[in-house]
């Protein structure tokens, strides 16, 4: 097949981006493109494998697949449904007092009550991280859970950032986070 | 759920392609303007999502074009997310500029300029770009394009074409000096 002037126009543009050598003004378009939005080798920085097999691993806990159809399995849905409308309604409760951004909880996971919360957790997930945290996040209901790991070099820093929240890593190192709406 | 059939082999595939791949991925979602935190709670929910669907995985093509498959639904998942729309009208056509916030005036050069325009054509075209991006990190050759658009050499080069002319509103000033 003969190669037409805008499919070579096209190939030199691909040899740029893809960054093999070539030569055109085309050639030049791409790799100037490739420069700039090629990742960085220093990019992000993976956590490690065992967690997104958690992850993965945890949605069974949530979507149990084949045993949804199970009637013993519906009922327990629906008391679960019933005590998240319960915790929803006491968190909506206690958030009526003005300032009452942060909460720490005083039964199961501490509950962080915020104005945007898939905004704010992840603001916090982004900091929990960089502190070398492993930190994953779960829509839950309305909200979200963050599931935050730390190793013991971590611990300290990510605990000195959770206090600002009146929380902190429970002793082996991890902490389930419940971020809210107001 | 992570399904116990799954073979092991198609795992320790996909636990490779982590190592190398979860970078290119994050750098995506980057480039196609997220920022650094959702970026890479979106590179592992990729990952994440492939594990529970990898049984899924019928092999027509390569797993690493399957997961890049798998990362444009979570980018579109998450941009139609109430919680990530922004609060511009959808309509109007995007100025590149406009997506500078103020933190951002400090950054300047082309290769800035051109991020941003890059991302606002993402915004506008994902399929697009996220060709373009697998241009640049897979090193792809005609052929390969092709392959991955299910179209042949010709019509994969003729739709590069369409996306260099569509992407050109959005840098071109970024040349202008």
């Amino acid at each position: 097949m003969a190669t037409e002037p805008g499919d070579r126009d096209g190939e030199q543009w691909l040899d740029g981006l893809a960054g093999r050598p070539g030569q055109g003004a085309a050639h030049a378009q791409g790799q100037r493109l490739r420069q700039a939005i090629a990742p960085a080798q220093d990019g992000a920085s993976a956590p490690p494998w065992r967690e997104i097999e958690r992850r993965a691993a945890g949605l069974a806990d949530t979507v149990p697949g084949a045993a949804a159809n199970d009637p013993l399995w519906r009922r327990w849905q629906g008391w679960a449904a019933a005590a998240l409308l319960a915790s929803a309604v006491m968190v909506v409760m206690r958030s009526v007092e003005p300032d009452a951004v942060e909460r720490g909880g005083s039964g199961s996971a501490p509950t962080w009550v915020v104005d945007e919360p898939r905004r704010a957790a992840e603001a916090l997930a982004g900091e929990l991280r960089a502190l070398g945290a492993a930190v994953t996040l779960d829509a839950v209901g309305d909200g979200l859970v963050l599931r935050i790991r730390a190793a013991a070099p971590a611990v300290e820093a990510v605990n000195r950032r959770l206090q600002a929240l009146e929380t902190a890593l429970d002793a082996d190192g991890t902490l389930s986070l419940q971020v809210r709406g107001r | 759920m992570i399904d116990p059939m799954t073979s092991p082999d198609l795992r320790q595939q996909l636990e490779r392609l982590y190592g190398s791949h979860f970078g290119k991925i994050a750098g995506y979602f980057r480039r196609c303007g997220q920022t650094e935190a959702v970026a890479h709670e979106l590179a592992q929910e990729t990952f994440v999502n492939a594990l529970r669907g990898l049984r899924g995985f019928k092999g027509g093509s390569k797993l690493s074009t399957w997961l890049w498959s798998i990362a444009h639904n979570v980018l579109l998942a998450h941009v139609r997310s109430p919680a990530s729309r922004e609060p511009q009208g959808g309509d109007e056509p995007v100025d590149p500029d406009s997506l500078m916030s103020p933190p951002d005036r400090h950054l300047s050069g082309m290769d800035d300029c051109v991020r941003r325009g890059f991302a606002a054509f993402a915004a506008e075209h994902p399929e697009r770009a996220q060709v373009i991006y697998l241009a640049v990190v897979e090193g792809w050759t005609r052929e390969e394009l092709a392959s991955h658009l299910g179209r042949t050499v010709h019509a994969a080069t003729e739709y590069l074409s369409q996306c260099k002319a569509r992407l050109r509103p959005y840098i071109e000033h970024c040349h202008g000096d």
